[in-house]
């Protein structure tokens, strides 16, 4: 069955449509929220090394904004930590036979979705850190501007590429048909 | 077979007019000034760096390199055309060499200014689906060499061979021809207290310009000569706003004119052209195929001479660029019908069906973050200060916010049709906006905290130029929406760009 007779009846009640809720996503791997840990706490120590920069020149070792600007640094790390373990564990994607999904977000959260017909291109790219941890992002481009475009972070190398090889074919398959 | 060796001139090696020098100077002297004009100004404010006799001698030197330049890079730029790519040459200190696809090319569109005009030579942009590097535009080429270039291109392309301007030209209807009278009327209903706002903004954000380019002396008469026109803000601020609101009414009016006269709409078989302009001749077109947003614009203005504002958006590099996308000023509203007829391909006599409205915490957040909030930190202001006008304003802006906010609940709208989604916001200003869902390329849920422990949710429908958002409304219903708009996108076997 090819898949132009999926939609062929134009009557379908709502409900019988299939539904995207209802599927199970994909988490993706564990290990990139050890990569955010690594680069939030490179990012936090440059902060620190201009604190101290500003702390030897400006307030002295004993003074108690020195003590307070350090705790406020301290807290400020230790919540990206814990949000960097959180939001990488809201991250997932999901492969249906004709689109894609991928879902993220903590407390704002998004949820999009990606027919492969609508899919120009996609790439794997390799991130300094990410390669540290052997992870790889996948990109997928859409037309026109950037705001449909989906990245998914997080993938390793096997399954980015296998997802890409799935993709492409599917967007291989919807040109032959038009 | 007699008549190709006239036309081979593209094979070979060409340059473009020699009246393109005149505009690649003017071009030089445009890039000088924006990346200069701090320096210049502090030249002529502070002319004790240059002496008044040695002033000649300056100018001198900088119109020879200028005009060096010029006609060295005229010369360093050619192109020609081999059997499936444009090739350009061009560059003075950095040379580039382009390569183009003709399948890469959307569309070649010709302008004439004045100059252009009087030398029979048009201004030739030549848009790409790839990125901005890639796009460039010849200076001047003889109206007759562009005419064959295009021809020859678009006969090449493999890939949307109706995209020619040249067969539409022939066919089509004409739609729309604006007149003076219409363009007034186009004029006066602009948004002019937008205008007058950004005027405001632009004074405001002068006077740290003339600061960075002049140091404090000049900063302090600058202070002085607003302080003189603000004095008794009361009085003279209301008249200050009227000014620039009548200044900004006519200057709008000039504009309008200027950019639509003799504005031309042509409605072909599968597309529009446009043409317009009294000194800047542009034309433009578009294919049904490539029009993804349809927005069209209501004021009551509008409504008293019943025009609107109409624009399409088509698939580009850059989402809703304006160089991509197609403004009709001045549209009757009774063919707004017919264009929403060629859009949807279908009679659209139900378009008014399946009306929706918003949730109503819509309005709940917002009052509380843009009124109230505002609001008591102008009243603690007040407080801390003891100033009574914080007061005033912190009342004024509870009221006015509430108001606004109310009604812009009130009268957002959103049409499911069987094939499209419509939406209409705005209190004063309605912005209406037509997305078929086949051209839908991507649905997102997005949920703030506030709506995933409400069950809300928004919608944003992404197209190829742009989005489309429905805010607020229950999940279950996003759910639904999003997976009949994929079911639509995913089942469509009809060309979508």
């Amino acid at each position: 069955m090819s898949s132009q007779d999926f939609f062929q009846n134009r009557l379908i009640p709502i409900e019988d449509l299939p539904a995207v809720e209802s599927s199970d996503f994909i988490p993706i791997d564990s290990r990139y929220a050890r990569v955010q840990y690594l680069s939030n706490s490179l990012y936090f120590l440059l902060i620190f090394v201009v604190i101290s920069i500003f702390v030897v020149v400006q307030l002295g070792f004993f003074s108690w904004i020195t003590y307070a600007i350090v705790l406020l640094w301290l807290l400020l790390y230790l919540v990206s930590l814990w949000f960097a373990r959180v939001s990488a564990t809201k991250k997932s994607y999901l492969l249906r036979w004709h689109d894609i999904s991928y879902r993220e977000g903590v407390f704002f959260r998004s949820w999009i979705t990606i027919p492969f017909s609508r899919v120009q291109h996609c790439e794997i790219i390799k991130g300094l850190i990410d390669n540290l941890f052997g992870l790889v992002e996948l990109r997928i481009f859409t037309a026109g501007g950037s705001s449909s475009d989906i990245v998914i972070p997080g993938l390793t190398p096997d399954i980015a590429f296998r997802l890409k090889e799935q993709i492409i074919s599917k967007v291989i398959d919807h040109d032959e048909e038009e | 077979m007699t008549k190709k060796s006239e036309l081979l001139w593209y094979e070979s090696h060409t340059r473009q007019a020699p009246v393109a020098i005149l505009m690649i100077i003017f071009n030089v002297l445009k890039s000088l000034i924006r990346t200069w004009w701090p320096f210049i100004l502090i030249l002529i404010f502070r002319s004790d760096f240059i002496r008044p006799e040695t002033v000649k001698w300056w100018v001198g030197v900088i119109t020879f390199i200028v005009i060096l330049i010029s006609v060295w890079r005229y010369f360093r730029f050619y192109f020609f055309l081999s059997e499936d790519k444009l090739h350009v040459f061009k560059g003075v200190f950095t040379r580039v060499k382009l390569d183009i696809p003709f399948d890469r090319i959307q569309s070649i569109t010709f302008e004439q200014n004045i100059i252009h005009q009087l030398f029979k030579v048009a201004r030739v942009k030549v848009d790409t689906a790839g990125s901005s590097s890639e796009e460039f535009e010849f200076a001047a080429l003889d109206l007759k060499k562009a005419d064959q270039l295009r021809a020859f291109i678009l006969s090449r392309k493999t890939s949307n061979i109706a995209d020619d301007v040249t067969e539409q030209k022939t066919s089509g209807r004409l739609l729309l021809n604006l007149e003076i009278s219409d363009l007034l009327k186009v004029g006066i209903s602009q948004n002019h207290f937008r205008t007058t706002g950004i005027v405001v903004a632009f004074l405001l954000g002068l006077r740290d310009r003339i600061k960075e380019a002049l140091g404090d002396r000049y900063l302090n008469e600058f202070d002085s000569l607003t302080e003189q026109l603000f004095e008794n803000i009361v009085v003279y601020g209301l008249g200050l706003f009227i000014t620039i609101l009548i200044l900004s009414f006519f200057g709008t009016l000039i504009y309008s004119v200027l950019k639509y006269y003799d504005f031309k709409l042509w409605k072909s078989k599968d597309g529009y052209r446009m043409e317009s302009g009294l000194f800047n001749r542009r034309e433009q077109a578009a294919r049904d195929q490539k029009i993804q947003i349809v927005r069209w614009v209501n004021n009551p203005l509008r409504d008293i001479f019943s025009i609107t504002q109409l624009r399409f958006f088509q698939a580009s590099s850059g989402s809703g660029s304006s160089k991509t996308s197609i403004s009709v000023p001045g549209l009757p509203q009774t063919l707004m019908k017919d264009i929403l007829r060629y859009y949807f391909g279908r009679n659209i006599g139900n378009i008014g069906a399946n009306e929706y409205g918003i949730d109503r915490s819509f309005l709940i957040r917002r009052s509380l973050y843009l009124v109230l909030v505002p609001a008591i930190i102008l009243l603690s202001v007040g407080i801390i200060t003891q100033t009574f006008s914080w007061w005033y304003f912190s009342v004024f802006w509870l009221v006015a916010g509430f108001f606004y906010q109310f009604h812009l609940h009130r009268k957002w709208r959103y049409y499911l049709q069987e094939d499209g989604v419509l939406t209409v916001s705005g209190v004063v200003e309605r912005v209406h906006k037509a997305l078929l869902l086949r051209k839908v390329q991507g649905v997102q849920i997005k949920q703030s905290p506030y709506q995933w422990r409400n069950g809300l949710a928004t919608v944003i429908f992404h197209s190829a130029s742009g989005d489309l958002q429905i805010p607020y409304i229950r999940m279950d219903l996003a759910l639904r929406i999003k997976n009949y708009t994929l079911y639509k996108v995913e089942s469509s076997r009809q060309k979508w760009m």
